[in-house]
């Protein structure tokens, strides 16, 4: 029917699917994508994430100690090492996220952190995000 | 004061307790109306189309396909829920809850200490506290839910003084439900 009555239309529909595709599509997608991130981080979870946090490297493992908690992790515990952006993701296989910014840390500390970890586990570096998905 | 617990959860245990008071959570809850509106609404749309001729008996048929939808989709929901949520507490996610635990209560402060880290929490880091069945369910700030299992009985009167003096210090209720916005990590439900 629509082919059939709308031929001189039928250029315009195409455009208006194009545009729907490239640009009205991947703007709602986006906005609620940046909605959702925010609600995840307004949880009452990631309190301890936004404090003023000290990062200790012993021989033991990492230590990292705020005003709400201390945790020490021994070195059989880290699993992986994202790198994105100069960001530092240290994941453990409890999926507890250990998160370095890039405006606290200059580049040859990072890389002596980096150095330091691999020296005592054999754990690799990837530059991708972790799946930050929590239920 | 210093007083030390040692103990260890059973996974199986573990398993029947958050099967059995799964569905009060919230999200769930939220997510079963969903899933029983949209079955609903299409049942309707078939029945409506099969016995347009004769609506008395469509309607009859709309609801007793209501009825049977709500058991069905309960009764196949708590299946999926016990084998995911086994697959989750079989993986490397909640292996520290698993193992054995040593719990220190200092006059700043619990300590927990396992196989793979120690973890400090200062008082102001407490929010919540529950005790139902054979759990003590105590959730912080942090990305930490602590479970201590009060199934054996010579921990009982330790147990109680924990409770006590987590009260006394950072002025929480003890609440005997279950939390209805618990989260498990790894875990989403759809």
């Amino acid at each position: 029917m629509i082919l059939a009555s709308g031929v001189p239309y039928f250029p315009i529909i195409i455009a208006l699917f194009l545009i729907c595709c490239f640009i009205i599509v991947p703007l709602v997608v986006s906005d609620s994508y940046k909605a959702n991130i925010k609600k995840l981080y307004s949880l009452k979870i990631f309190d301890n994430y936004f404090c003023n946090t000290t990062f200790i490297i012993s021989n033991e493992g990492i230590k990292t100690m705020t005003s709400l908690c201390e945790v020490h992790y021994k070195w059989n515990a880290l699993k992986m090492i994202h790198m994105v952006d100069g960001n530092i993701y240290i994941e453990t296989f409890m999926r507890e996220f250990i998160f370095l910014g890039r405006d606290s840390l200059s580049e040859s500390l990072r890389k002596e952190i980096i150095d330091k970890i691999q020296a005592n586990t054999d754990i690799r570096v990837l530059k991708v995000m972790p799946d930050l998905v929590f239920g | 004061m210093i007083l030390i617990i040692t103990y260890e959860v059973n996974k199986s245990d573990f398993l029947d307790f958050h099967c059995k008071y799964i569905f009060s959570l919230i999200t769930l809850k939220k997510y079963i109306k969903y899933l029983y509106i949209v079955f609903s609404i299409v049942f309707f749309i078939c029945f409506t189309i099969a016995f347009s001729m004769a609506i008395r008996i469509a309607l009859i048929c709309m609801i007793i396909a209501a009825f049977l939808t709500r058991n069905f989709l309960s009764n196949m929901y708590k299946r999926k829920v016990r084998r995911n949520l086994l697959r989750v507490f079989n993986s490397d996610i909640y292996k520290n809850t698993f193992s054995k635990t040593e719990l220190l209560l200092t006059e700043k402060s619990i300590q927990i200490k396992t196989d793979y880290a120690t973890k400090i929490f200062l008082w102001e880091a407490i929010y919540d506290l529950h005790l139902i069945d054979n759990y003590l369910i105590i959730r912080t700030l942090s990305d930490e839910i602590i479970y201590v299992s009060t199934s054996n009985t010579e921990h009982l009167k330790k147990i109680s003084k924990l409770v006590e003096v987590i009260m006394n210090y950072s002025n929480l209720e003890l609440n005997k439900n279950f939390p209805n916005d618990l989260k498990y990590k790894g875990y989403i439900f759809f």
